[in-house]
This record gives C-alpha cells, structure tokens and sequence, in this order.
C-alpha cells in the first residue's frame, strides 16, 4: 500500500512539470509584453524595453521555460507582476477562503445528494423520486452564475434574511456555499440514484432479499457499500474542482479564492502568477485524486486485496 | 428506514427555522425608515470596487483604481480642483521664478504623519526624488533638474526649462511618503503611513482595505470614521449588495440598472462627467487610412446622439473636441464637424477607397455596442468593416505597433492638454500614439506650450493642434465617459473626483 502510494506520488513530478509547460507555452504565446503591463501603456518605450530586457522576455521560450523550472526546483516561483510580491504569497493568502468555501460545499452537497438520491433509488417511480430528480436536472442544468445572482436577489435583496456579500458571520457563507453545493448535490443525487438502482437489482441483494434479511439492513449492509464507489469517485472530482475555484460564485459573492485570482492573473497576463497558480491547482487535483483512490482500497475490498498481494509477491 | 427519514426532515425543519428566524427579527429595519437612525448616526461606510487592489507602491502611477484609494491616505503638495485651480494640501503656498524654472513651496508646519512623526521638506524631497527614480513619473519628472530643502518648512525644485505640465503632473500626483518609515523596512508600504485624513488598519487580498480616520489630520475631523473598500468584481452582484443594504456605494452600474436605481427613492445615481475621451483612432500611416478624404468621410459619417442613445443607454457626454472643455488649454475654436452623411458621401467618392475590408478591432465588450452602429453607418458609404474583438493586451500592443487599421478608445488624461503630446506627437510613437501621426507642426506646438506658463500663449498653441486635428480628421472625437456611481441616499457626497471616484473625505451620512 505505502509503495503504490510513494510511486502514485512520484507519477505526479511529471504531471506537474507537464502542465507547467502547456501553461507557460500557451500564455508565453499570447500578445503583450510584462514591462507594459508593470509599467502602464504610458510609460517611456526605453524604461518598458529595459524592464522587459531585465525580466528575459526577449529570449526564447525554451530559455525562459528552462529558467523558470530550475528556479522552482528551488522553490522560487517568481515575483507577480501585478503585486511585485512571491506569487505563493497571494496563492496562499487566498487559499483558506477557497478550502473554507468548497469544504462546506462539498458536505452539503454530500448531506444533501447522497439520501435523497438513495430514497429516490428505493421508491423508484414514486412521487418523491419523481420530485426529487426533476428538482437534481433543474440544479444540475443551471449556470452557477444564474444560481448565485438569482439567490442574492431573493434572499438578500427581496427577503432580507441573509446578507449579500462580504464573510463577517457564519450567515455570509449560507448563499454561496449552497449556491456551489445545490450542482453537485444534484450529481450526486442522479449518480446514487442510479448506482442504487443497479445494485439493487444484483444477485446477492435478491438472495439477501430471499433469505429474509430485513430492507433496512439490505440498504445499509449490502446496496449502500457497494454502490458507493462511484460517488466518492464523484465526490473527489467535485472538491477538486471547487478547490480549484469557482470563479463565478467567487466573483459574485466578493469572496475571491484562488479562482478570482487566476482569472485576473490571465487577464493581466501576469505570467508567473498564472503558472504557478495553475500548477497549484493541478497539485491539489492530483492529491484530491490519490486520497480517492486509497479510500478504494478501504471501502472496496476488491481493491484493497490487489495491493496486499502485489506486495507480498 | 422511517427513522432516517425523520432524521433527514428533522434537520430540514431545524434549517428552514434558522432562516426563519432571521426572516422575522429583520423585517422592521428595512421598512421603517426611522428605524435606521437610532439615535446615533452612522459614521461607517462600505465602498464597493470592481477592481482588485493590486500595489500600495506610492509610486506606481498606471492603475486608476491605486490611485484613488491611496488619495484616501496620501496627500500631494498640491490638490487640483474641478475648476483646475490648485488649492493647498501639503504646501501652503508656492513660488514660481521668473524664469518660470524654480518651483519654491512652503509647507505647513506641523503637519503629522499617521505614526506621529512631523513632516519636514527632507520628506517632500525624499518623495520627489523617488518620483524622478520610478519608470511611472518618468515623462511627469523629466525635466526636474534640482530637489533642494532651504529650511525644514520650504523646498525647492529646480526644472531645466520652462513646464507648464509640472505643477498638474508632479505636484498633485506625487504622494509625500516619511522618509524615515520608508527607509525602515523594504515592505513598509505595504502598511501605507501618510499625512491623509484615513490611516490604514488592514488589507486582505482580494477581499478588502479598511481605513480608519486620522485624528490628528491637520484638515480637522471628518464625518466618517471607519471606511471599508470593498472588492466586488461582478457588477450585478454588487448592485444587489448596495440593494441589500451591505455596502454603501458602487462605482460600477450596469447600464441597464441606472434607471432601475433611479427610480427608488432609497439610491441616488451622479451622474458623474470624466476625463475619459472615447474616440475613433485609426492607423494614418496605411492605406485607405492615409487618405484625408477618406478620413473625412469617417468623420462626417459619426452619429453620436445615434450612439449615445442607442450603445450608452444614454449615459455618455457627445464630444465634438478631443480635450474637455474643462482642459487647460481648451478654447473652443476648433471643434469637430457634426454628422452629415451627404457630406460624407461626397468625400467617399473623392477618395481613392477600394472597397477593401477594414478590420476594426475593439479591446472588450465595453466598445461592441458602439462599433456595431458605427460598422452600419460606414456601410452606407459602401464601406465594408469588419469587427473583430482581441484579448486587451494583444488590442494596445497592436495598436502601439501600428499593427492595425481601425479601433476606438477611451483615454483618461489629467486636465492639461499637455498630456495629450503623448497621443499626437512624433516621440510618442510606439508607446500611447496610436494614430502614428508625425507632424513637425503638431510636435512644435506642444513643446511651445509645455515651455511658457502664459495661459494665452498655451492656449494659441494647443489651438494649432486642435485646427490640424480637425481638419486632418485625425481622429474622431464621440463622446466622454460619465461614470454612474450609485449609492444610498442617506449618503451625502460633495465632491466627485474627475475619475468619477469619490474621497472618503467628502462623504457624510444625512
């Protein structure tokens, strides 16, 4: 388990150094130059060229993709040229706000998606299976934008009852965490709901059925753990992606995480802020991915036993 | 089964009485208008900003947004007016030789920095010559030869000739830092310590800065305490929250949200004119771009009440000159011709256009509107233009270039037509000249009124620029941007800034 952990690890060197090149190959193409962008439009052609001179934006792309891996094997991932400050500095500055965000998100989406996806999948083609997958397909189809600003205009422009921006209470994170989590509780729902309805029609949950084991013992004993797979697998690809930042509810709830951040770094083509913002994120993915896989091996122990033999061999 | 069922409503119910609760104990506040005011005024105000904040470099000149917040805790020697007098701030007074070259100001004594030290000339010379060292105020500070402190209360500043641009450029821009603070540590700015009315008491990354007021500020005491800027980027959203009533003020309406905050007696909406020129810009040094006739076609072809109406939602200023009639050196004698599509016609067929395609490129989504009635008025002409939106970098480093044939801009400048030499003569090729136009008349004309402090003499010559303008339509002038900040009607603003921004100085609750 420990070995297939370390090489799992190990995979991720090249995936991080692979995501690093597409990145600063793509925006290292794009027009604009970095001492404009530091310096303002206005700014004397001479003091932009020397900028531009200093920061090695006239070599090549190998030369600048070269120097910039050998500085951040060391660590040093470059100063943005928006705020002049170590780029880690702003990622991590915004990070929490980020986690805090897509952590609750993540366990209302589970809190919420999980049973009704179940009752749905149990009482199949009842009226609350019914409600229930028409209410997941109306979440699901939704723009987020359209999701936040239209509870913001509900619930705290109409109705008054939550605040509309800003993270002073407890109240502030209720609009945006569930207008992050309603989406994916509706995956989740749709994607329990089917994955019950499968297992529920296996052999082993008719022979349980046969011999006389009670329905609720059914549900939680034999159809749940074996349907569960696919929803973790869901889940971690969501948290992924909502740690990675969700822009929109980021931007509307003027809770600016790392998604906030990568956008106006691409827009202002602050190159080093970009990368290593992407990078981070592909890191956090990776990892997000790995802790999936060994929650596998403990819920599965289909899994599991394919590691324990491989080591012993 | 049942019993997790139960569960599940159970912690439904306990849900929705929660949001009931604050349902019920809020109603009260937002109906009744007395309930607002409890006795106390309210001394605390949220701003609300689309952009994030970047630098609290002292000297970084280029983000408009910068620059506004830190006149929140800066002060220059001097303060420019609307009227564009220049009142005290820093310097009591000043002294021009009469040469025109030295620039003496007497400072006001005692005046106190926010961690109590006093100023003295060597910060105001300390401040300057940072200026004269950064890339920002490199064309502001060009010709500053000599910063001298005679006593602790008077500097001098000693220019190599004649700039009338200086007192607009340098005194009113460049913050007065402490020496000694800044001196202490390479960060000290990012806890920003000035001589403004607000000192700073934390800046958290793009969420907000929180500012609270100074009490030894030497201009006495200010109505709002504690301030809040806020980052807000979605600018719908930030309507709602200044409907919802957790901020105070937004600077960035949508269009199609003026009239509906017009209309409620709660928000106030200023119109708000600036110093944002939008014009027509075209690459004169390529064909059909080289030929006046077809210029002039251009210019005549330009319906700004059309665009006005119909792209602004009738929020925009019509233009008919490149400068502002606020401008130094705006006379009015030569101003651009109206639209006319008979005369336009007549130029069309005096000019050697091929029927080629043009591309007209925009920066962003601000300036499709208007391209778009502009791209059907030049059909009419039998012109074929092509609208194409690039990435804003991309859209400036082109145009700088010259690596391109049609675009419109927006260009915000201080009120001196000084600082439209950058825009029309020859040395600002490849930097902010878009229109590439090089003319030994032009170039001469902005030297000689940047080098005499004779409002007339400048005058005959920013008139030379404005007739050659015209008459070459070298541009075409449609409208200047007015900003719409909305804010709570409670709130009392006296003064808006020529960026359409508001000190928080100048606020106070009814």
């Amino acid at each position: 388990m420990i070995r297939y952990i370390v090489k799992r690890i190990l995979l991720m060197i090249p995936v991080l150094i692979g995501v690093s090149f597409i990145v600063f190959t793509i925006i290292s193409l794009t027009p604009g130059d970095p001492g404009t962008i530091i310096l303002g439009t206005d700014a004397p052609l001479e003091e932009i060229e020397a900028l531009n001179e200093e920061l090695g934006y006239y070599d090549p792309l190998p030369v600048k993709y070269g120097r910039w891996l050998l500085s951040a094997v060391t660590g040093d991932f470059g100063e943005s040229y928006r705020t002049g400050k170590p780029v880690f500095d702003e990622i991590f500055a915004r990070f929490p706000n980020t986690l805090k965000l897509a952590t609750i998100a993540i366990i209302l989406s589970i809190i919420i998606g999980v049973p009704i996806g179940i009752i749905s999948a149990v009482k199949q083609y009842s009226p609350l299976d019914y409600a229930g997958t028409v209410t997941a397909l109306f979440f699901a189809s939704v723009p987020q934008f359209w999701l936040g600003l239209m509870s913001l205009l509900i619930f705290a422009v109409e109705l008054k009852v939550l605040p509309s921006t800003g993270n002073a209470t407890w109240k502030h994170y209720i609009l945006p965490t569930l207008a992050m989590a309603l989406p994916c509780a509706a995956k989740n729902l749709r994607l329990t709901r089917s994955t019950m309805l499968e297992v529920i029609r296996t052999d082993y949950v008719r022979t349980a059925r046969a011999k006389g084991v009670s329905r609720k013992s059914i549900i939680w004993k034999h159809e749940l753990p074996n349907a569960l797979m696919p929803i973790i697998t869901n889940i971690g690809i969501n948290f992924g992606t909502l740690l990675g930042g969700t822009v929109v509810i980021e931007s509307v709830f003027g809770m600016q995480g790392v998604g906030t951040l990568t956008m106006t770094s691409i827009r202002q083509k602050d190159i080093p802020q970009v990368v290593a913002s992407i990078v981070f994120l592909a890191l956090i993915y990776s990892v997000m991915m790995l802790i999936v896989d060994i929650a596998y091996a403990y819920i599965d122990p289909r899994v599991k036993s394919k590691y324990v033999k491989g080591a012993s061999r | 089964m049942k019993k997790s069922l139960a569960l599940i409503l159970a912690v439904l119910l306990a849900f929705s009485m929660l949001t009931g609760c604050g349902s019920t104990s809020e109603p009260g506040g937002n109906d009744d208008p007395g309930a607002q005011s409890d006795g106390e005024t309210k001394d605390s105000v949220i701003i609300g900003l689309s952009g994030e904040i970047s630098t609290f470099d002292p000297w970084d000149n280029a983000v408009l947004i910068t620059r506004y917040l830190r006149s929140n805790y800066y002060e220059y020697l001097l303060y420019a007016n609307e009227q564009g007098e220049f009142e005290p701030m820093i310097a009591e007074s000043y002294d021009i030789s009469e040469d025109g070259t030295t620039y003496t100001f007497h400072l006001y004594e005692g005046i106190l920095f926010h961690n109590g030290d006093e100023l003295t000339a060597e910060d105001v010379v300390f401040s300057l010559e940072k200026a004269c060292e950064s890339a920002g105020f490199a064309n502001e500070t060009a010709s500053i030869v000599g910063i001298e402190a005679t006593d602790d209360y008077t500097v001098e500043v000693t220019l190599s000739e004649v700039n009338a641009y200086f007192l607009l450029g340098v005194a009113t821009r460049v913050c007065i830092v402490n020496k000694e603070y800044s001196e202490s540590g390479e960060n000290s700015y990012e806890t920003p310590v000035g001589t403004g009315p607000y000192k700073f008491v934390s800046f958290t990354s793009g969420y907000n800065l929180v500012l609270e007021a100074f009490d030894q500020w030497h201009g006495g005491d200010v109505p709002i305490r504690n301030v809040e800027f806020r980052v807000l980027s979605d600018a719908s959203a930030a309507v709602m929250s200044l409907e919802a009533g957790d901020i105070d003020i937004t600077y960035t309406v949508p269009s199609i949200s003026v009239a509906e905050l017009q209309e409620n007696p709660d928000f106030t909406v200023s119109m708000v004119p600036t110093q944002g020129s939008a014009y027509l810009v075209y690459n004169t040094t390529v064909a059909p771009f080289d030929d006046i006739n077809f210029r002039k076609a251009l210019q005549y072809a330009v319906d700004r009440d059309q665009i006005i109406t119909s792209a602004l939602d009738g929020i925009g200023t019509r233009s008919v000159s490149v400068w502002g009639s606020n401008t130094i050196g705006y006379t009015g004698n030569y101003l651009f011709p109206e639209y006319d599509m008979d005369k336009a016609r007549e130029y069309i067929e005096a000019s050697d256009y091929d029927g080629s395609t043009i591309t007209f490129i925009i920066g962003n989504d601000t300036y499709r509107r208007t391209a778009v009635i502009l791209q059907s008025a030049f059909a009419e002409l039998g012109i074929n233009v092509n609208i194409e939106q690039v990435e804003s970098n991309a859209w400036i480093t082109d145009m700088k270039n010259g690596n391109y044939q049609m675009s419109l801009v927006i260009h915000t400048v201080e009120p001196d037509c000084d600082n439209w030499s950058t825009r029309f003569a020859t040395a600002g090729i490849g930097v902010s000249n878009m229109s590439h136009l090089s003319d030994p008349v032009v170039d001469a004309a902005f030297d000689a009124g940047r080098a005499t402090n004779n409002l007339e003499e400048r005058c005959e010559q920013y008139d030379i620029v404005a007739q050659y303008l015209v008459d070459n339509a070298i541009v075409v002038p449609i409208y200047y941007r007015t900003m719409t900040p909305a804010y709570s009607s409670d709130l009392e603003i006296s003064v808006f800034e020529n960026t359409g921004y508001a000190k928080a100085v100048n606020m106070s609750w009814k």
